[in-house]
């Protein structure tokens, strides 16, 4: 397998964790920047609980859990891009 | 005193005792006892991870925060989950192909140093017995509310039990009983949870009191960013929790194994909050006091004296004590792990043999934090483990995350940075406790270091190994492809590579 092909797989993998990192900083950190700078928002009640609980007691964690979900489904396409590109498992022999 | 909870924590302790012998039958070396023989599915792995994270911080702390400052506390269970999907994304499936089992295997097969490994030996020590510390506190505690029985009694009861349980069951053990603990833990504080709130409903559903500061979502902002950096960061440089991922059989299974954690650990973490909220209702006077005893007495406090009182309070003081036993019995087997293989294993013990030297390390590893449970009192569980957050997220995250992803770093640099980082966070982190300092940014800063000493440490990491940049290790083109190849496209040689483990 040649050098150039693991960079290119890593860059792919790295790329793909960094923006899924960034979705979840922006979304969860700028939490505490948003309410700091609107307080009213914290007494802003949805389904009878004030807004910023709702966002993080709850619907945090479902975010979380969807976050990784969908990593995983790319991160194992990606794998199996570079899978394909590099030939079969059986072949291995001759491209490793 | 609860007869019910005594007898639901002796259950709870009976149990673990029990299976974990169920897994010493089952023991036929030492590849069996540290690795379960990696054939463990990703769910029965997930729940055994999630059974092992949910510590006595989690049970009992993040309740008890919530009720005395509110929503900045959330951070805490959210970064406890959010710890995971940081794992996932940058080092899981690639930790998990290195074939490394401890953080210092990892060290040592990366960058081929052995003074490297003997400083990330000691981090894994400092960050292990700092863990281990306030689960054997909240034991002490638990057991106190329940028997009025002195606290030692508590604190040397779980140490005794884990440390059995390590040294004879060993890890294959460890995976049953920390699965079990799972779900024994999510059913001990939901349905007491579900009742409160049924309980609070009935009562007209008094006003909940709060103020402004109680309902914001950040107290200061830098405190508050800090401790956010910690948790996120922290949960991969956590010693008991790579051990765990070396149980998966791929790098494939490893990431599905975190995500199904990901939803376990999340699940568990709606319920603190409840009791954290209804607290402020019916034990408003734990909020200016131990309000790390929430969890424990809120069912006997909101429904009066009675059965249903009684049953419930077993049941949390039964899902406390499996919080306790589980993360403790996670932490030691890493701990006792490293000190058989980089400490004692270097000396004249050697000659031991490897299962008689893992069960001595693992008596040492559990009688080191007995000592200091019992010599410490006064710290309140979720603070002392959020400091041990940041000490593993100053120190182990830069070195795993540039390990992972960078050609460049280097063992020097690696080094630099982990001293850097993580021994600032260290001093921050006792000083915190021996020396409080008087509040204001200089306090934040150094009770929740996490801020300055996790971008210090990617800085001196990055800097020192450029500066070094000749000493890169030569193999690290093998070593990258490795991690980040899938297992099906190893050669036969690296493949044998990734299934020889330094044990």
């Amino acid at each position: 397998m040649g050098d150039a092909l693991v960079r290119e797989l890593m860059r792919v993998q790295l790329g793909l964790a960094l923006r899924l990192a960034a979705v979840v900083a922006v979304a969860l950190g700028g939490m505490p920047l948003l309410f700091t700078l609107w307080p009213a928002g914290t007494h802003v009640a949805v389904a009878g609980m004030p807004l910023p609980w709702l966002l993080l007691g709850v619907l945090s964690f479902p975010f979380l859990a969807g976050a990784g979900l969908v990593y995983t489904r790319l991160a194992e396409r990606n794998e199996a891009d570079f899978a394909a590109l590099v030939g079969r498992p059986a072949e291995r022999g001759t491209t490793g | 005193m609860n007869a019910y909870a005594l007898l639901a924590i002796a259950t709870v302790t009976v149990a673990t005792v029990a299976i974990g012998a169920w897994g010493i039958r089952l023991v036929r070396g030492t590849s069996d006892l540290l690795v379960a023989s990696r054939m463990v599915s990703p769910t029965q792995n997930a729940a055994a991870i999630g059974g092992e994270y949910l510590s006595a911080a989690s049970f009992l702390g993040v309740a008890g925060l919530i009720l005395a400052y509110g929503a900045q506390m959330l951070w805490y269970p959210v970064g406890f989950a959010a710890g995971y999907l940081a794992l996932l994304l940058f080092v899981a499936a690639p930790l998990r192909r290195s074939g490394a089992f401890t953080l210092p295997d990892f060290c040592e097969a990366r960058l081929a140093s052995p003074r490297l490994r003997r400083l990330a030996t000691a981090f894994v020590l400092f960050i292990g017995w700092f863990y281990l510390l306030p689960q054997l506190q909240g034991a002490g505690l638990t057991f106190r509310i329940v028997t009025g029985a002195p606290s030692w009694v508590g604190v040397v009861l779980v140490g005794a039990v884990v440390t059995g349980n390590v040294a004879f069951g060993g890890m294959r053990s460890a995976t049953y009983v920390q699965a079990f603990q799972y779900w024994l833990k999510l059913f001990a504080i939901a349905v007491p949870a579900f009742f409160l709130l049924a309980r609070w409903n009935d009562d007209g559903r008094p006003a909940i009191p709060v103020d402004d500061a109680w309902l914001a979502p950040a107290g200061g902002l830098v405190a508050t960013y800090s401790l956010i950096l910690a948790t996120f960061l922290g949960t991969m440089g956590l010693p008991h929790v790579l051990a765990r991922f070396y149980t998966n059989p791929d790098g494939g299974s490893a990431r599905r194994t975190t995500t199904i954690v990901l939803g376990l650990v999340g699940l568990f973490y709606l319920f603190p909050t409840v009791y954290g909220v209804l607290g402020r209702v019916y034990t408003p006077e734990l909020a200016t006091g131990r309000n790390d005893t929430v969890v424990l007495l809120l069912p006997a406090a909101a429904l009066g004296p009675g059965l249903a009182a009684d049953v419930l309070g077993a049941l949390v003081a039964a899902g406390a004590f499996a919080a306790f036993l589980s993360t403790s019995n996670g932490l030691l087997t890493s701990v006792a792990g490293v000190l058989a293989n980089d400490v004692l294993g270097r000396g004249r013990l050697s000659s031991w043999g490897p299962l008689p030297l893992f069960r001595t390390a693992a008596l040492f590893a559990g009688a080191v934090p007995m000592g200091l449970a019992l010599a410490v009192h006064g710290l309140n569980v979720s603070q002392v483990v959020g400091l041990a957050f940041a000490v593993a997220a100053s120190s182990f995250c830069p070195m795993l995350v540039l390990g992972i992803w960078w050609r460049g770093l280097t063992a020097a640099g690696a080094a630099a940075g982990i001293l850097a980082g993580g021994g600032s966070a260290v001093v921050a982190v006792l000083w915190t406790i021996f020396v409080p300092p008087s509040p204001g940014l200089t306090a934040d800063l150094l009770a929740q270091p996490a801020a300055w000493t996790v971008p210090l440490a990617f800085a001196v990491m990055v800097s020192v190994s450029l500066a070094t940049r000749r000493r890169v290790p030569g193999a690290v083109g093998a070593m990258l492809l490795r991690l980040h190849a899938p297992e099906t496209l190893h050669t036969p040689e690296t493949q044998r590579k990734s299934e020889t483990s330094r044990l």
